[in-house]
């Protein structure tokens, strides 16, 4: 049964892709280079 | 000492929690005009008497074999069906008014909020209602106490409704806080996507199969459930 208890691990890299994406958010709203012009173009 | 702790914190998920997100999310989505007000005052009062009288009755489910009545046994498994229907009623029309609104530009605005409260809905259905009602019937809670089924429940309904309940309010006042040049769409979708997929991912590859394999092998082997309990039964 140590597989199942291994099989944990791909979500857990994931989830923590998640988290790590939302630092990176975070980051970037307070201290990160403000998104250039032609970006915000091309979201809108 | 530890049971009593735990009892604490089960009538105040039930009575607290459930309440609280219910309320906050019918309160933005009828700020957002995604839900009307009378469908909003239906399901928070619906919901309020559900949990703090029916929340009481609903954590019955962990008196069922406990030498008690079969009348509280009853009450407790409908109770406990019944706690995930007000964030449904409010979910689904918000999502039918979505639909209509899907193109204007302040729903785009607020598209990562919004698909967080979204996922919240999501998880409280499959977390909360179907692994929640999974480990509560009374003839599973006979066989299935406190196996991996539980912190399977556990897992999806307390990081997938409360968690992301957490982060969607989060981004909801940061996003009249922050500038629309330093908002980033990208980071916010891989957060959104890395996040669920790796809890639905934790729940099917890990801990619903370890959760389903400890009863069978308790019945089949014949060994009695406290054996299966023990973490070496999953290692």
């Amino acid at each position: 049964m140590t597989a199942l208890v291994w099989a944990r691990v791909p979500g857990d890299l994931v989830f923590g892709w998640g988290i790590f994406a939302i630092v990176m958010f975070m980051y970037r709203a307070y201290f990160g280079e403000p998104i250039n012009e032609k970006e915000q173009a091309a979201k809108a | 000492m530890e049971y009593w702790r735990w009892w604490v914190v089960h009538l105040w998920v039930e009575g607290v929690f459930e309440v609280f997100a219910t309320a906050i999310i019918a309160l933005i989505f009828v700020n957002l005009k995604l839900l009307r007000a009378s469908t909003a005052a239906v399901a928070v009062i619906f919901a309020t008497i559900i949990f703090m009288s029916g929340g009481v009755l609903g954590t019955f489910h962990h008196l069922y074999w406990s030498g008690t009545p079969i009348g509280v046994l009853a009450l407790g498994a409908v109770f406990s069906a019944l706690e995930v229907v007000p964030l449904l009623v409010i979910g689904f029309e918000a999502y039918q008014t979505h639909k209509l609104e899907q193109n204007t530009k302040w729903i785009e605005h607020y598209k990562w909020p919004l698909n967080f409260f979204a996922s919240v809905l999501f998880w409280n259905l499959v977390g909360a209602g179907l692994l929640g009602f999974f480990i509560n019937p009374p003839l599973a809670l006979y066989y299935m106490q406190g196996l991996n089924s539980t912190p399977a429940h556990g897992h999806a309904a307390m990081f997938g409704v409360y968690g992301l309940l957490g982060i969607g309010l989060m981004l909801f006042c940061l996003r009249s806080l922050i500038p629309d040049n330093r908002w980033s769409d990208k980071w916010l979708q891989q957060a959104f996507w890395g996040l669920n997929i790796g809890l639905a991912m934790m729940l099917a590859l890990s801990l619903i199969p370890q959760g389903i394999y400890q009863p069978i092998s308790a019945l089949l082997r014949a060994t009695g459930l406290p054996v299966h309990r023990r973490q070496s039964t999953v290692q």
